[in-house]
């Protein structure tokens, strides 16, 4: 612990800096009050000050005026050594901020003794401070701490037309059902790993919850990354008034979490939604400004995710935008303005394609194309997902019968329609699936319905009896995001599922980590010796599909062969397949041609 | 030593509350002198031209310098001279001023001389 002193009395000073050594304490000195002030702002971390009020240049009562109402270190416990043993004089020290008060000559025991009581109370001090304005788990700056710093920024950019400053508004994509997958314990490390990777990319310095004086944090710009609550991180970048710059901030934070991050024995790989909003545009609130972040990180998060997006300022709080999605999602159904996507899914050894992937897309009158993930859990949990699921069956049933009926002389495909969690527990699945089979005259074989890992993990009994129903209905299953949950083998080996599809994480990262290859290797062996077939999701590389034909994988799909595609286009392309033989793309990469997409 | 100089030795500076608190030790006792010494002299030529300017701001303000160090030392008379110092230049009197200041060089030179004196007797 540091102590300054401030006496203009050399005597004084001499035996007080012999105790305090004595005493393990490391000393600083001041012989004027100028001086004095000077160094307790500037000083880091907490200490104490011996001060006589009476000290030229500053009256001593004035430095601890000063020093508290300035509020820019208030981890300082002031002891005022006087001469003056009136009890008006030590009422006034007292007054004024000081935290004891003590006469001269004073005992260098008794000092020492009143010394180990403010340091007592400074690390008390400190450690309520720690609590109050840092994150236990990150070790960053908390919302608290954010908000005192964003208050502090916003005034100087108030006062001070050259200072601006830009918040970059960091969400973690799909980070609840990492936690979910992995526990929360796993969950925690990553977030602490995500933290060092944020910090990474910014320029920080030591930072203490000090108020508006900036020469506490020392000269030059000092960014801040703060937690704000669960996946929620805001970076404040210091003297930035480009949106340009923060959006290249932006892109390394996104290159940054697309690297793998090791969590309890497991690669995961993450991206980020990130808003971008600067102290620039019309207001210098603070309040506002994050507001401004926090709305443009929604719209990243409803243009589809791992993308960063500016704020255009509409005075939208994210509540007004999710109330304003809600009722667009209810319009949409009525206008209409759902559409169903196919994407082809490849037989990696004949190349041909033998399953569409049947994916929902909305087309926002105002926002354009929207992502499933940018509205599904939302009609989840508002329960649109019903009639939305029902309407997305019917139209890939009523697709693929087209389809088969148009190549009646070819192998015909399969429809692969992904079932939410909703439509599983609440919709009569087994009821609804039939009707709509016979309504469109499609046959039960050449439907695929897909369900995820933790879907039929979260109520074993319930997911046993509807795929046991389908299963005697004729209609395959197969299990989605497969490897990202908790299966148990003895469970999945007891349900009628006929298709294991490779979480599209693994497939990204079996070019680089032989762990994911392993993993991908196994799933494969583990559906081949369970009877099953195997799909691998995302595949991206002409390496990945290298690699997965040679694993002896029966399926794949991702944005090597194609995108998910409209329904004309995905007419054309079956077409092509059915007339032409193996897709364009896939024959270009057997024959070792650039692995371009040619539809 | 003389009879009369160790009867004004008891009041002037309390040796013994002094080595008390510096817990006998000589060698810290010798370093406080020193300085003393040193500043005092300076203070003194300070509040002899604060007197001869009739600057009674300074001359408090000096007069509370030399009070802590007095203090420190348990010079206790002329600790008792630098406090009426100071409130007489509080209350711009020029004669009791002068008059303090007297009283205080003369107490300072017993103070130096019991202080001088002890570490002599420590040293042999």
């Amino acid at each position: 612990m540091t102590v300054l002193l401030v006496d203009n009395d050399d005597v004084s000073r001499v035996l007080m800096q012999h105790t305090l050594e004595r005493n393990g304490f490391d000393v600083m000195s001041a012989d004027n009050g100028h001086t004095a002030l000077e160094m307790l702002l500037a000083h880091e971390g907490p200490c104490i000050a011996l001060v006589d009020p009476d000290t030229h240049g500053a009256e001593g009562l004035d430095i601890c005026r000063e020093v508290r109402s300035s509020s820019n270190n208030p981890s300082v416990y002031l002891i005022l050594l006087s001469s003056r043993e009136a009890i008006e004089d030590m009422v006034a020290g007292l007054d004024a901020g000081a935290d004891d008060y003590l006469t001269k000559p004073w005992n260098p025991k008794e000092l020492a003794a009143r010394l180990r009581v403010g340091e007592r109370s400074l690390k008390m001090h400190d450690s309520l401070l720690r609590q109050a304005h840092f994150d236990p788990l990150t070790k960053l700056p908390n919302r608290a701490f954010l908000n005192e710093r964003l208050t502090a920024c916003a005034k100087e950019a108030r006062e001070n037309p050259g200072y601006q400053f830009t918040l970059l508004f960091v969400d973690i994509d799909r980070f609840k059902m990492i936690n979910d997958s992995l526990g929360h314990t796993a969950g925690d490390e990553l977030m602490k790993r995500i933290s060092q990777r944020l910090l990474q990319v910014v320029r920080t310095r030591k930072t203490f919850p000090v108020g508006d004086d900036r020469r506490r944090l020392g000269t030059g710009p000092s960014d801040m990354v703060a937690r704000l609550s669960g996946d929620e991180f805001v970076v404040l970048l210091d003297h930035f008034a480009d949106i340009e710059d923060g959006a290249q901030v932006a892109d390394r934070i996104h290159s940054s979490l697309q690297k793998a991050f090791q969590v309890g024995g497991q690669e995961i790989f993450l991206s980020a939604s990130i808003g971008i909003s600067t102290s620039g545009g019309s207001t210098t609130d603070a309040s506002e400004i994050l507001r401004g972040a926090d709305n443009a990180m929604y719209k990243a998060k409803l243009l589809g995710r791992a993308r960063s997006e500016v704020n255009e300022p509409t005075g939208n709080t994210a509540a007004v935008n999710r109330l304003k999605l809600e009722t667009d999602l209810r319009r949409a159904l009525d206008n209409d303005e759902f559409e169903v996507h196919y994407q082809p899914i490849i037989d990696l050894s004949g190349c041909r394609i033998t399953r569409f992937e049947a994916l929902m897309r909305w087309r926002h009158p105002e926002l354009g194309l929207i992502p499933p993930v940018s509205f599904i859990p939302l009609a989840e949990e508002i329960g649109l997902i019903l009639p939305m699921g029902s309407a997305l069956l019917r139209s890939a049933c009523q697709q693929m019968q087209r389809w088969n009926s148009q190549f009646s002389n070819s192998v015909p495909a399969t429809m692969c329609v992904n079932i939410s969690p909703r439509q599983f527990i609440e919709g009569n699945l087994v009821r609804q699936v039939t009707d709509t089979l016979i309504e469109t005259g499609l046959d039960p074989k050449l439907l695929e319905l897909e369900v995820t890992e933790n879907l039929t993990m979260k109520d074993a009994g319930l997911a046993g009896q509807v795929l046991q129903e389908l299963s005697e209905a004729g209609i395959a299953v197969s299990l989605d995001d497969f490897g990202t949950g908790y299966s148990s083998l003895s469970y999945l080996l007891r349900l009628p599922i006929g298709t294991l599809k490779i979480d599209r994480s693994f497939v990204a990262g079996i070019e680089q980590s032989s762990e994911s290859l392993s993993v991908v290797q196994t799933i494969i062996a583990l559906g081949h010796n369970l009877g099953m077939k195997v799909i691998a999701e995302g595949i991206e590389t002409a390496a990945q599909f290298s690699l997965l034909q040679m694993l002896k994988c029966d399926f794949g799909q991702g944005y090597l062969f194609s995108p998910a595609l409209e329904p004309w286009k995905a007419s054309e392309v079956f077409a092509k397949d059915r007339v032409d033989g193996p897709i364009s793309g896939s024959r270009a990469i057997a024959q070792g041609l650039p692995a371009t997409w040619v539809f | 030593m003389t009879p009369n100089l160790e009867a004004v030795d008891q009041v002037a500076v309390d040796l013994s509350e002094l080595l008390t608190r510096l817990e006998s030790d000589r060698d810290l006792l010798q370093v406080l002198y020193d300085t003393f010494a040193d500043q005092s002299a300076k203070t003194m030529t300070n509040l002899k031209r604060a007197c001869e300017r009739d600057n009674f701001l300074d001359v408090q303000r000096h007069a509370y310098t030399l009070q802590g160090a007095l203090a420190t030392l348990s010079c206790l008379r002329a600790k008792a001279c630098g406090a009426r110092l100071e409130w007489a230049a509080s209350r711009y009197d020029r004669d009791t001023v002068a008059m303090e200041m007297k009283r205080l060089e003369h107490e300072l030179g017993i103070a130096y001389a019991v202080l001088e004196r002890t570490c002599m007797e420590v040293a042999a």
